[in-house]
């Protein structure tokens, strides 16, 4: 025992030497910034995220990053290719950073002089963001795919575990999860092509669903549970894709008819209202109010399909819902007349306080992550006044995003990395509603990104770990499932 | 002399089997190669052996890897159940050292041989076996019995985790075999088989296994969607059998002499029976003309398929590949119905979903110019792929991208595939064309090929393919194979009337400025009653010639029961033939 003590502490004493950094002795010194991937100059970051590992996009003998606020340093030096900023150190610099700036400095050798380039900044929001964000990892494939799974990741670290993988049910597709309010005990999923049905789990309890009806066009697709969590709109939709013969889009995903419904969680029942289910309308991707009376959708008029493809718009619509009686407004209210501007609307996601509601703008269709031009957007819900969210935006696809619990942080999927993969992006949005410059999902291998050959696919903050076992889910799988009822109103 | 005779003899069987390999499945081993993709680095490395079973699929991917070269298949997968074989005579040598058991040697390795002829297993199952049997041995080796003690507890988590549920057969084997070779405290193993059962229970439980079956069988070894054939398993219940056999052996009389020979030669004959049974049995023999034809549509020997391909052909698998390297080589509408051909699906097969016909539909859309289409089929194959994808359809993906000019995925998968052994070079080889549209255009491949999309983009056969293909071939006259394909899709179904109106739109145009060989010969045909219509659209006189001459053969002997037979004779390589017999 003596002798692990006595090792021990020579080798503590051996990594506190040698970590110890040598002073550089800058020759030359720039007033520009290095070129840094990820780029994360100028971000805002909450003070709970785990570091910002980043490399540098030039070669160097050797690199150091001070990244400092007030009297508080913490030097990395450069190795593998790229920063490895110590977690604790990180942790102790953003907490007393809370609400302010920091500066990194970056220093590159080469040909044994030290260049010191201009500092960036990263700003440091005042509020944290949710521990947890959920997302589902697939190839962006079109029909065929391998293994896939629904994975939460630790904000806080870097650690990602699986909620469930298809592994768990002999590879079949598992998609659509959801949570209630960012509440990781109450979510739902659906499992298809083998043990179908969709999974819905609240506080350790777990049910499997099925959820075709006669009455309704397909089973139950699109989710969004109403903040009490006694209620899911979904939309139902008959889904086909094409392919372009000449566009980098590459595949358009387009429903041939839509409705929206709503899922009774305890009576396992259905209901909708002729508003919201008719043949001359597609509407989807339904979602409530944070109070719950209101049922946010995108809809368009019903045109043929595939030949009117390019042509079907979405607008942005709401209808009231009353959850004491399960009933709807006699009134569909269209917030946005996207048609008019010969744009489509999809995604629409109000805040946790209700004044804002972000979704996603493109050309046409519905199915946005595989369109180029789709930018985010935000509507003022108290004003009605629309702002193009141009610093979320890029020249690729800006599609599905998510609201964290406390309203300041919205994540979002983008393609600006290479045009397909899809990669979870966070930003903040400040008391006045103004987005701030996003930053990429940071991983501890900066080249992550580059070698993943999966897409990341509905991100969703979470304010914990989801705690319900895959096997547990999976087990529930296997059983026969209950049926859901179709109940007119 | 009886050590000699077993060097001896897993020599010429090591001999033996390599040579079968190779002359009986050389073409199964190519096959094999594209099934799994194995990247050098410390992070693929990292990623595979994270997993249960890891371990052994690193090693499997790093010698699948060389089954691109010729001879190595044979030789590595020779040497691997030589080696099974040479390690199971050591084991069983301890247990009934004095009888030369070259049949239970041979029957676990013999059972694992015919898994090798499915394409559905994976080749870290034998590995699996292998080091199995080295631990087994290993830990045998071990005298102290704390210390002993000690390795096998770790044995049995380490086993599982680096080379998945063979654990389980070790834990279980070691135990049998402590017993039979009177192991001091052989029953204490019996604790093994309980730790083991316990990791694989804990393993489902914890999701690190989908389910019982896998963590407990070979099933871990096999594509995990199919349902294995029952052989999968007789290489695990044989190990098992086999100690119990040469245990109840190891009591009779040393076999010496007269009986020695007796039995070798029982044992001899045994074996020959069981591997001519099982090769009979289990050898995909079925698939191996596709996979022959699949080697050489990747290496684009063309000519190669077009000798495959001479006389009757009775998948149309096959003929789709005939018709591929015949469009390849410009031939498609001049020489498609010199062979024998059925239907429009003998151009192109309907989607089974298997990455195996992904990969040939992505080769005939590229092959046609339909270049987000051969795209889309690469990726889908590449998602039926288990691991890393099917570096073939890699390649395509590569090549679609740079063409399309989505540059960044293509240098992704450039970056990625230089890591690989084989296709570094030519992936590094296409980085002269990322973000240069200059050279991509210049290259005579990529180049034609971008030539061939749209002007205006459209939903891929939102009308019918028709339209698409009429799109490519008028964005490139040069490249014939989208009008060619799409003539002889009209001609494989008959359909004379479509046929006739893409003739009428583009003979004479830079899409088809004269007709091929088919289409004189249908062109003929559609307008029999009017020749001066033949003449005008630049059908030769011989061609004319030639149909009066099957018209008076035709007439001649109509009432004739084998007419099909003399009419095959002289005009069977004619659409005359095609359109009237078949």
């Amino acid at each position: 025992m003596k002798s692990i003590l006595y090792i021990l502490s020579i080798f503590a004493f051996t990594c506190w030497f040698t970590s110890c950094s040598q002073t550089i002795k800058v020759d030359n010194k720039l007033d520009t910034q290095p070129s840094i991937t990820p780029n994360y100059s100028g971000v805002t970051i909450p003070p709970n995220i785990a570091p910002l590992n980043f490399k540098l996009n030039e070669p160097y003998q050797a690199a150091r990053a001070v990244c400092s606020y007030g009297t508080t340093h913490v030097e990395v030096d450069a190795s593998d290719n790229q920063f490895y900023i110590p977690k604790d150190a990180w942790k102790k610099l953003l907490n007393e950073a809370r609400g302010a700036t920091i500066q990194i400095t970056i220093y590159t050798q080469k040909n044994d002089k030290w260049t010191q380039y201009a500092d960036f900044p990263i700003h440091i929001a005042a509020e944290n963001i949710d521990s947890h964000l959920a997302y589902r990892l697939i190839e962006p494939g079109y029909e065929i795919w391998n293994q896939m799974g629904i994975y939460q990741r630790n904000l806080e670290t870097y650690e990602q575990t699986a909620i469930y993988e298809n592994k768990l049910s002999k590879g079949n597709c598992v998609n659509c999860h959801s949570f209630c309010m960012q509440d990781p005990d109450q979510m739902l999923f659906h499992l298809r092509e083998g043990f179908s049905g969709t999974m819905i789990m609240q506080d350790g309890k777990v049910e499997k669903l099925n959820t075709k009806t006669k009455e309704t066009l397909s089973s139950l697709t699109y989710p969004a549970w109403h903040p009490s969590g006694k209620f899911v709109a979904f939309s139902v939709n008959n889904i086909l894709q094409g392919f372009h013969t000449n566009n980098l889009n590459r595949v358009e995903v387009f429903d041939t008819a839509s409705d929206v419904v709503v899922y009774d969680v305890e009576r396992h029942e259905v209901v909708t209202t002729p508003l919201l289910f008719g043949k001359n309308a597609f509407e989807t991707f339904p979602t409530f109010s944070p109070d719950g009376k209101q049922l946010y959708f995108s809809s368009a008029s019903a045109v043929a399909m595939p030949d009117s493809f390019a042509q079907v718009r979405y607008n942005l619509c709401s209808i009231a819902f009353d959850p004491q009686t399960r009933t709807f407004g006699s009134v569909v209210d269209t917030l946005f007349h996207a048609n008019k501007a010969g744009k489509s609307v999809s995604f629409p996601r109000v805040s946790p306080k209700g004044d804002q509601l972000m979704y996603t703008l493109s050309d046409y269709g519905n199915f946005s992550i595989w369109h180029r031009e789709a930018d985010l957007w935000m509507v003022d819900l108290q004003t009605g006044e629309h702002t193009n969210l141009e610093i979320l935006n890029s020249e690729e696809v800006e599609s599905y995003h998510a609201w964290s619990s406390n309203g300041r942080w919205v994540v979002f999927s983008s393609r600006r990395i290479d045009g397909l993969y899809t990669r979870p992006y966070i930003a903040y949005i400040d008391a006045k509603g103004t987005a701030h410059k996003p930053f990429l999902l940071p991983q501890e291998r900066v080249d992550y990104y580059d070698r993943l050959m999966k897409s990341y696919n509905i991100p969703e903050f979470i304010r914990g770990e989801v705690s319900t076992k895959g096997r547990v889910i999976a087990l529930k799988a296997q059983e026969k499932g209950t049926d859901i009822k179709f109940v007119k109103q | 002399m009886i050590k000699h005779t077993k060097t001896i003899i897993a020599s010429m069987l090591y001999v033996a089997l390599a040579l079968f390999l190779q002359l009986h499945s050389a073409f199964h081993l190519f096959f094999i190669e594209q099934k799994q993709l194995f990247l050098f680095g410390k992070d693929a490395c990292l990623e595979t052996v994270s997993q249960v079973g890891g371990g052994a699929v690193y090693m499997a991917q790093f010698l699948n890897q060389f089954f691109i070269y010729p001879y190595a298949g044979a030789i590595i997968t020779a040497t691997l159940l030589i080696l099974i074989a040479i390690l199971m005579q050591r084991i069983l040598e301890k247990i009934a050292p004095n009888h030369p058991l070259y049949l239970l040697y041979y029957l676990p390795p013999l059972a694992l041989l015919m898994m090798h002829f499915s394409f559905n297993y994976f080749m870290q199952g034998t590995l699996a076996f292998l080091l199995m049997e080295l631990a087994i041995l290993g830990c045998l080796k071990i005298k102290s019995l704390k210390v002993r003690s000690v390795v096998l507890g770790f044995t049995v988590p380490l086993l599982f985790w680096v080379a998945g549920p063979i654990s389980n057969l070790f834990a279980l084997s070691f135990w049998l075999v402590a017993l039979f070779t009177k192991q001091a405290h052989a029953h204490r193993y019996l604790l093994l088989v309980v730790e083991s059962v316990l990791i694989s229970i804990a393993s489902v439980y914890f999701a690190y296994v989908g389910s019982f079956s896998l963590a407990f069988l070979p099933d871990y070894y096999y594509q995990l969607k199919l349902v294995p054939d029952s052989i999968l398993y007789y290489a695990w219940v044989l190990f098992i059998a086999v100690i119990l056999v040469s245990y109840w052996i190891a009591k009779l009389q040393p076999w010496q002499g007269k009986r020695l020979l007796v039995s070798i030669s029982i044992q001899a004959v045994f074996l020959i029976i069981l591997f001519t049974k099982g090769v009979s049995i289990y050898d995909d023999a079925k698939s191996y003309p596709i996979k022959k034809l699949d080697y050489h549509a990747r290496m684009q020997n063309w000519d190669e398929i077009q000798k495959l391909s001479q006389g009757k052909l009775s998948n149309l698998l096959y003929m789709n590949y005939l018709n591929l390297a015949l469009a390849e080589k410009g031939l498609l509408a001049q020489k498609a119905f010199t062979y024998d051909q059925r239907g429009a699906f003998a151009l192109q097969v309907k989607s089974n979903k298997t990455t195996h016909v992904f990969a040939l539909l992505s080769d005939i859309y590229f092959s046609m110019g339909d270049i987000y289409i051969a795209q889309q089929q690469a990726f889908e194959g590449n998602q039926g792929e288990e691991g890393r994808g099917n570096p073939h359809l890699w390649k395509r993906l590569i090549q679609t991208n740079l063409i399309i000019g989505a540059y960044p995925v293509a240098e992704k998968y450039i970056t990625m595939l230089e890591k690989s052994l084989y296709y570094a070079d030519w992936a590094t080889d296409q980085r002269r064309f990322l973000y240069n549209d200059k050279a991509v255009e210049a290259d005579p491949l990529l180049g034609s090929k971008r030539k061939c999309l749209p002007s205006i983009n459209n939903l891929s056969k939102i009308n019918s393919h028709a339209e698409d293909l009429r799109k490519i071939a008028e964005a490139n006259p040069q490249a014939t194979q989208a009008i060619e394909y799409l003539g002889c899709q009209y001609l494989f179904t008959k359909d004379l009337k479509r046929f006739e109106q893409l003739v009428v739109d583009y003979y004479g145009t830079p899409v088809l400025p004269q007709l091929p060989q088919s289409f004189q010969e249908a062109w003929i045909a559609v307008n029999e009653k009017d020749p001066s219509r033949c003449k005008a659209f630049g059908v030769s006189p011989q061609n004319m010639g030639q149909f009066k001459a099957y018209r008076s053969y035709l007439i001649k002997n109509k009432s004739a029961h084998n007419i099909k037979n003399l009419m095959v004779q002289s005009y069977g390589h004619t659409y005359w033939y095609y359109l009237m017999f078949k």
